[in-house]
């Protein structure tokens, strides 16, 4: 959505997988450069971007559905704020936390909202899809239950590993002794939630109900796989779009996950548990536009109600967006996209064409830069890429689809006007 | 991208020298050291290259595998550090590193025989150990997996801390006790 916008206001923009433009920022013609986060690894190459003369500015991906002060403040490293001319913040609270924490960053943040918001209230409107429809015919009416261990069940490795990810790009500072406290708790919060979690998917099975059950992607998948694929009523799955899995559903259980936060954007029915007394139940914006059980059973008896017809359990929509603005600006009149794109057009009014025409040659070289864990984090393909762009052009009519040309292996450069037969970049 | 003047070094190396098992000390010492200024991805090509005149040296399929592993690219390091295992001496350490990026890739079965053989090369070592432990919890051998772990932190204490945390992981034996709450909760009348 930003990229399209910013072609609608006379950019040309490059996209793609970040590891393969890193390596070419010194080369690439002064520019804007966009990035998705503010961690230890993306900071590096924020300095890298200002240092070549790029306008450096940055969305957070990470705090979407976070509204703990020091959760959003442990996403940006402390060498990202000198490299940032601009910081996008999704909402208010966001705002005056990075202004009153770091008042050197005063006048370098806006408030924008966000646009993987505006693209699930947009997506909210139109019917189930075609994706979503198929997974109705398949598994019939499901209760979808979206995990997020993956702090004591990592992809990678095993909880170890993920302790030593944590300090390798920086929030976790291994000497601090609140730090380490915190994530001994946050061990202690997943495996009390993995074992409410587990329980309410089996109990509702045997109610006979059908679960389908989603491991986060940071997840390993493969342990669900082996130990629940055979209980009658529960299916693990890892494919397909997660917003095509919640349209299908009949209810998203979580536990703190960014899809509760998806699902109540696309006015999906939606609840969270929180098992046990843990500070992490508060930390997420999910959690607070869910309804929220602390034991298996209260959900339970919630979800057959809910399930039967005999209450709805998404109730209160509007008290709970009300309490949602602070962290997440969602006024009709502008997306999110659209704010991003005025701010960087005011800022860098000649930024707007790259004024080169080697783009092809530069990008044309071997795929050196992607790794075994690159690629599968990457986790799209080019037709992914392309169906994206249609689905964004579709939701934004006014903006059109733009030109699109492979630039080298996941990197497109796209811009205003249907493709010619000689595009020379 | 590899770097051309890395490419173009080691090029004008090989010319001077011959090909065989062993490559001359000077080619790793040169490698070595290009690697360590250019890093991984300046050395991709010229890496090829060394290994086509030299394929069964050690210490450049070491290298190599140090390299891969770098790049992420845990099963090409995993396979380069077997092969300097079968090309050069057989050592515990040796064995480890191979272990190490095996684990990496999930490639869990072959990663559990090199932990093994690690093991037996230093039976009173407590990274083998400790490895082999990760090893076989990821293969749902949880009591056996978290022993080892623990001797080994008996062993060493700086495996401690990480005994500890290893101990928090989500395992099979998490998934058994739930069944096992569940199936006892129905037993009773369910609650």
């Amino acid at each position: 959505m930003i990229a399209l916008n910013a072609i609608a206001a006379g950019f040309d923009v490059i996209v793609g997988q970040q590891w393969e433009i890193f390596a070419r920022l010194a080369e690439l013609p002064t520019s804007i450069v966009l990035f998705k986060g503010n961690n230890g690894a993306q900071a590096e190459h924020m300095v890298t971007a200002k240092r070549a003369g790029h306008f450096v500015c940055s969305i957070e991906e990470e705090v979407l559905a976070v509204r703990n002060d020091r959760e959003i403040l442990r996403c940006y490293h402390s060498t990202a704020r000198p490299a940032l001319d601009m910081i996008f913040a999704q909402g208010t609270r966001q705002t005056a936390l990075l202004e009153g924490y770091w008042p050197d960053v005063k006048g370098r943040v806006a408030t924008v909202g966000n646009p993987r918001a505006d693209l699930l209230r947009a997506d909210g409107d139109e019917d189930l899809g075609e994706a979503a429809r198929s997974l109705r015919r398949r598994y019939g009416p499901f209760v979808l239950i979206n995990t997020n261990l993956a702090s004591i069940n990592p992809r990678i490795d095993d909880i170890y590993g993920y302790f030593e990810l944590c300090v390798r790009v920086g929030v976790m500072d291994p000497n601090d002794r609140d730090d380490m406290h915190l994530l001994h708790q946050q061990f202690l919060w997943e495996r009390e939630i993995f074992t409410a979690i587990t329980t309410l998917a089996m109990r509702l099975a045997a109610d006979g109900v059908s679960v389908v059950m989603r491991p986060h992607p940071s997840e390993n998948a493969e342990i669900w796989q082996r130990h629940l694929a055979g209980i009658p009523g529960i299916e693990v799955v890892r494919e397909g779009s997660q917003v095509d899995w919640l349209k299908a559903s009949s209810l998203l259980v979580h536990s703190g996950c960014t899809t509760g936060l998806e699902a109540f954007l696309l006015g999906h029915p939606v609840a969270a548990l929180t098992p046990g007394r843990f500070e992490f139940h508060d930390f997420f914006i999910s959690n607070l536009v869910s309804e929220t059980f602390s034991s298996v059973e209260s959900a339970r008896r919630a979800i057959l109600d809910h399930l039967s017809g005999a209450q709805c359990l998404d109730t209160n929509r509007a008290v709970k967006r009300a309490g949602l603005e602070p962290f997440l600006l969602q006024s009709e009149d502008k997306s999110a996209a659209e704010r991003i794109v005025e701010r960087l057009a005011a800022a860098c009014p000649d930024s707007a064409r790259p004024k080169t025409t080697r783009l092809r040659e530069l990008f044309g070289a071997t795929r050196t830069h992607l790794s075994d864990r690159r690629l599968s984090k990457a986790g799209f393909d080019r037709d992914d890429i392309m169906a994206s762009i249609e689905s964004c052009a579709r939701l934004a009519p006014s903006v059109g689809s733009p030109r699109v040309t492979e630039l080298g292996p996941l990197i497109f450069y796209l811009r205003a006007g249907p493709a010619g037969p000689n595009d020379n970049v | 991208m590899s770097d051309p003047s890395a490419l173009t070094v080691m090029r004008d190396a090989l010319r001077a020298g011959t090909t065989g098992a062993e490559a001359p000390r000077e080619l790793i010492d040169l490698f070595a050291d290009l690697a360590r200024r250019l890093g991984p991805e300046g050395v991709a090509d010229a890496l090829r290259l060394v290994l086509a005149f030299h394929p069964n040296c050690a210490a450049l399929l070491n290298i190599g595998a140090t390299i891969n592993f770098d790049r992420e690219r845990w099963s090409e390091a995993a396979d380069l550090a077997r092969w300097a295992m079968a090309a050069g001496p057989n050592t515990s350490e040796g064995q480890m590193v191979a272990a190490a990026y095996l684990f990496r890739s999930r490639r869990l079965h072959e990663a559990r025989h090199h932990c093994a053989l690690a093991e037996e090369l230093a039976p009173d070592g407590a990274g083998p150990l400790f490895l082999h432990g990760r090893v076989l919890m990821a293969l749902d051998l949880v009591e056996e997996g978290l022993s080892k772990i623990d001797r080994a932190a008996n062993r060493d204490a700086k495996f401690k801390f990480a005994a500890r945390v290893l101990h928090l992981g989500l395992t099979a034996a998490d998934f058994d006790r739930v069944k096992s709450d569940f199936a006892s909760a129905n037993t009773d009348g369910g609650k």
